[in-house]
Parts: C-alpha cells; sequence; structure tokens
C-alpha cells in the first residue's frame, strides 16, 4: 500500500494540467510502486500553509474505510490518496486522476480544443451562454440524475461525519451515466476538526445563518441552493418561489425546507433522493420505448455532432 | 429598478501601458496573448460571462478604449495593439473614470445591480506626465463614489514606489531578472484566475496570490 506520506523525490513528475487559487496540479507517477489508477500531485503555492495533521487524517480516513465503502468514495470524490511532502514539510496531496467521463472538448475562440473538466456551471448555465460555446444543453433528466448523484455523495459524506464546506459551480463534476464526482477534497473537514487548508468562503452560495462557518447544516443548505440553481438555470437564485413553474411544484416544499433560516428544519441530503427519483421516474419512457433523451447532450459533450 | 432575476455585475477593466517602450521584446505581442487567452478563458467559463464584464483601455501619451465593457467571449477578434508615445497615467485616470462612470450608469439602467469595478493596471514605465497632475487624476478616479479598486503590477522600468501609489489594494512588483513578456504572460495567468475565481464566489473581488516571477508590495 502506499505509504501516507510520500517525497516529492519520489515521484515522476509529467505535465502541469491546471492552475487554482490554491496551487498547481502536476501529472505524476510513482516508479516502483504500480498503481491501479492514473495519478496526480496538486502541489500548494507557498502562501497556502496545509495542517499536515489534518491531511494525514483525511488520508487515514478513507483507508479506515471498508472494501466497498472506500470504492465509493473514490467513485464520488477526489479524494487524497498520501501527504505529498517537501523538504521534510506538507506541501500537496497525492489524488486520483479526475476520471475521462467528467471532462469533454471544447473548441476555443482562437482555435485548437481543450479538455474541460464537466463542472457544475455547465449544468446551471442557460441554454444561450451554452448555445453560444456550441456546448449541447443538458436536458431535464440528466439534470436530475445528476443532482441525484450529488445528493447521494454528500449523504454519504454525512453519514460519515464529513463536512463538505465549500460547494461551488467548479469543485462538483457531472457526467450523464457517472453522477457527480467532488473535486478539493483535500479542504473538506471531519465533524468537530479543522480543515487541513482554509475552507474557501464563497459569498454567492454562503449560509446566512453560518455566514462565517460551516457544517453539515450549511451543507444542507448550499445542496438546496444547488438543486435550485440546476433546476433553475440561474447562478444567483435563492428564491424558490420566482421560479416555481421552472422547477415543478412538487419540488417546493423541500426546497422552500432546505432552504430556511432554521438550520434544523432543513432536510438531510439523503431526503432529496425521493422527489428527484419520482421526477426521474416520471421523464423516462416506459421499457421498450428506449432511453435515448441524454444521448444526444452526450453526443455533444463528447465533442461529437449527432 | 434592480431586476431580482438579474446577476450583480462585476465590471472589470485591463488598462495597459502602450507606450513606446512596449514595442520592444514582445512585451505589446505578449498583451495581446493574454488578452486572447483571457477570453479563451471566459468562454470555457460561462458563468463569468453571467457574473462579469470586461473592458480593456491602453494608454499612451493619451488612452483609448480599445475593448468596451462587455462579456469578452462574444469577442471575436481582439484587437491589434499598436504602442507608441508617451506614459500619460493622468490620460489613463482620466478616462477610467468616465468609463466606469458611463458603464456603471448603463449596467444599472439595464436592471442590474454593479459590484465595486476592479481595475488591473499595467505599466512598464515611469509616467510621463508631472506628479501632481496624475495624482489629481488618481484622486477623482479612486475618490469618488463607486471608485475603483486597482491592482497595480510594475514590470520593466516602473518603479515599485509608484505603482504603489497607483493601487488601491494590491500591488505587485516583477523581479528584474524575469523577461518583461515573460511577466506580462504571468499577469495575465493572474487576471484570469481572479476573474474566474470572483465570478465564481458571487461576483466580489478575488485576487489572487502574487504570480512567480513577482513580489507583493505591502500597501499598508
Amino acid at each position: 500500500m502506499t505509504p501516507l506520506a510520500i517525497d516529492a523525490a519520489e515521484l515522476r513528475q509529467g505535465q502541469v494540467l491546471g492552475r487554482g487559487g490554491q496551487g498547481e496540479v502536476v501529472e505524476v507517477n510513482l516508479p516502483g510502486r504500480p498503481t491501479t489508477e492514473p495519478l496526480v500531485a496538486k502541489w500548494y503555492l507557498p502562501s497556502v500553509i496545509p495542517d499536515p495533521a489534518a491531511l494525514t487524517r483525511l488520508v487515514s480516513w478513507r483507508r479506515s474505510l471498508d472494501g466497498e465503502a472506500r470504492t465509493m468514495l473514490d467513485a464520488v470524490a477526489c479524494w487524497p490518496r498520501a501527504v505529498l511532502l517537501r523538504e521534510g514539510r506538507a506541501a500537496g496531496v497525492l489524488l486520483a486522476r479526475v476520471p475521462a467521463e467528467f471532462t469533454f472538448t471544447l473548441t476555443r475562440p482562437s482555435g485548437g480544443r481543450v479538455t474541460v473538466l464537466r463542472e457544475l456551471q455547465y449544468l446551471i448555465a442557460g441554454p444561450e451562454l451554452l448555445a453560444r460555446r456550441g456546448i449541447a444543453d443538458a436536458d431535464l433528466t440528466t439534470r436530475l440524475r445528476a443532482l441525484a448523484g450529488l445528493v447521494s455523495a454528500v449523504a454519504f459524506l454525512h453519514v460519515r461525519d464529513v463536512v463538505l464546506g465549500d460547494l461551488s459551480v467548479k469543485n462538483v463534476l457531472w457526467a450523464p451515466e457517472r453522477g457527480v464526482y467532488l473535486l478539493d477534497c483535500d479542504s473538506l473537514r471531519m465533524t468537530g476538526n479543522n480543515p487541513a487548508v482554509r475552507q474557501p468562503n464563497s459569498p454567492g452560495w454562503d449560509d446566512p445563518v453560518f455566514p462565517g462557518t460551516q457544517n453539515q447544516q450549511s451543507d444542507r443548505y448550499k445542496l438546496a441552493l444547488a438543486v435550485l440553481r440546476v433546476l433553475d438555470r440561474n447562478f444567483h437564485t435563492r428564491d424558490p418561489e420566482l421560479a416555481a413553474d421552472a422547477l415543478g411544484r412538487e419540488f417546493l416544499p423541500i426546497l422552500r425546507a432546505g432552504l430556511s433560516h432554521d438550520p434544523a428544519a432543513r432536510p438531510a441530503a439523503r431526503a432529496w433522493l425521493g422527489p428527484l427519483r419520482r421526477r426521474i421516474d416520471q421523464l423516462t419512457p416506459q421499457p421498450g420505448e428506449g432511453d435515448r433523451r441524454a444521448e444526444p447532450t452526450v453526443r455533444a459533450l463528447a465533442g461529437r455532432t449527432p | 429598478m434592480p431586476r431580482p432575476d438579474h446577476a450583480t455585475i462585476l465590471p472589470i477593466y485591463v488598462v495597459c501601458d502602450l507606450s513606446s517602450s512596449m514595442r520592444v521584446d514582445g512585451r505589446a505581442d505578449a498583451v495581446r496573448d493574454a488578452l486572447v487567452a483571457l477570453r479563451d478563458a471566459v468562454w470555457v467559463n460561462p458563468i463569468v460571462s453571467d457574473q462579469a464584464r470586461i473592458g480593456v483601455l491602453g494608454f499612451a501619451g493619451d488612452a483609448s478604449v480599445l475593448l468596451p465593457l462587455c462579456d469578452i467571449a462574444t469577442v471575436g477578434e481582439v484587437p491589434d495593439l499598436e504602442p507608441g508615445g508617451l506614459t500619460s497615467y493622468g490620460a489613463a485616470f482620466r478616462l477610467l473614470r468616465e468609463t466606469v462612470r458611463a458603464d456603471s450608469t448603463q449596467l444599472a439602467a439595464d436592471g442590474y445591480r454593479v459590484f465595486r469595478p476592479l481595475v488591473f493596471f499595467v505599466s512598464d514605465g515611469e509616467p510621463t506626465d508631472r506628479r501632481p497632475e496624475w495624482t489629481a487624476e488618481h484622486a477623482r478616479l479612486v475618490g469618488g463614489p463607486g471608485g475603483p479598486e486597482i491592482v497595480a503590477f510594475a514590470v520593466g522600468e516602473a518603479r515599485a514606489t509608484t505603482l504603489s501609489a497607483v493601487a488601491t489594494s494590491r500591488c505587485f512588483v516583477a523581479r528584474t531578472d524575469v523577461a518583461v513578456r515573460d511577466a506580462i504572460a504571468e499577469i495575465g495567468d493572474v487576471v484570469i484566475r481572479s476573474v474566474v475565481a470572483s465570478s465564481v464566489t458571487g461576483g466580489q473581488a478575488v485576487v489572487g496570490a502574487a504570480p512567480g516571477g513577482f513580489d507583493e508590495l505591502d500597501l499598508l
């Protein structure tokens, strides 16, 4: 098994895959330690000082799960595999590379195709924003399935005392047949513990009841916001009443509860599964008709025209 | 009246020095490449189109609007930059003040609320207009209601002390061992990351850490 902490000198580093506010992600492999999955290193900027104990706690927690739970975790979350050290100090984390299903290719205005992570923003952006970019729109069934995947992933983490904290349009990936894949899991925390790196605060997603802190109750609020925004195709809304027709009236009671300023009234993540699945069932053709609804989306997002 | 279904827009301005020194060593080409990269980055991030508007101003002896405030993803061709002339900070600040005011008025008339504008100011040289003149224009720009937050970058011959008087929130100074065109490319990366991060967090300005080839000045 890969050790809990690995020195940078043991890694063979490849190309830089991306840069973000916290650091950069680099392709890596571990010579002499064959792994079953492609790996990347996330190296923090010098200004980001991670808590090594909290990082180790995250790595150890994943290893403490039984095989089935760990497989489920790895399917929905880019969870740290090991702490990376530079000159004896925690300087990054070893992660699985994002599975290809959670990416698509896009032609840039300046030419050339670029591989893009299939972020939640593409599920919220309105049809005109997507059409201008040549991105096919996901249909309602695809949207609902992605949301069902998101609430399942959060429910899985919540029953195991994990706090998601920051939920944004860039740290949740989705794929038509795979549900969701959570990024930036190195900033998640276990209930009662501080995160390894400071959890960002996205004002557009903040919980008015807990403006300075993040906990499972604020996760529930953000989950309700995600459902509302994906179904309403609006990056800013917090008001389900304004979008009642677009949402479907059956979602109004649970959305109102999820966005309640009384944290105790907010439904647990798993409470969303019933309403979402019922709506998916209503939209899904009966056996024999064939489910062709998601196909154009899949083809187009994969960069192929129908 | 603001419309409740509209975003609160973050107006962002890139103000770049196009004096004659920008002709050398591919500096102006580096600025144009950075603007193309910015347009491409907004293209792959539709949330930015929803949340931010970006405009580009250039200045030398005079100042001009190179790209009016817009959703930059809709810009087909980034304009060619033609450097030449003096370095009038006063002209840049005057045009920026007029532009910010007109754009904010227009956005409000269209039903948008507007965040405090964010400006990325890049210069490779010292101002050629007299200090009392440009500091007076600067005071008018930042002092009034709706005055922008300015992040300043000093490259080439621009002095840290001068740009620190321009900046209102952050000031980055390129290290002398970094080629100016490379420093400009790094500025482009910071602008892209800041634009995307500000949009993701809901429109309030978020400016990232100092790029590798830069030191950040403490403005306090």
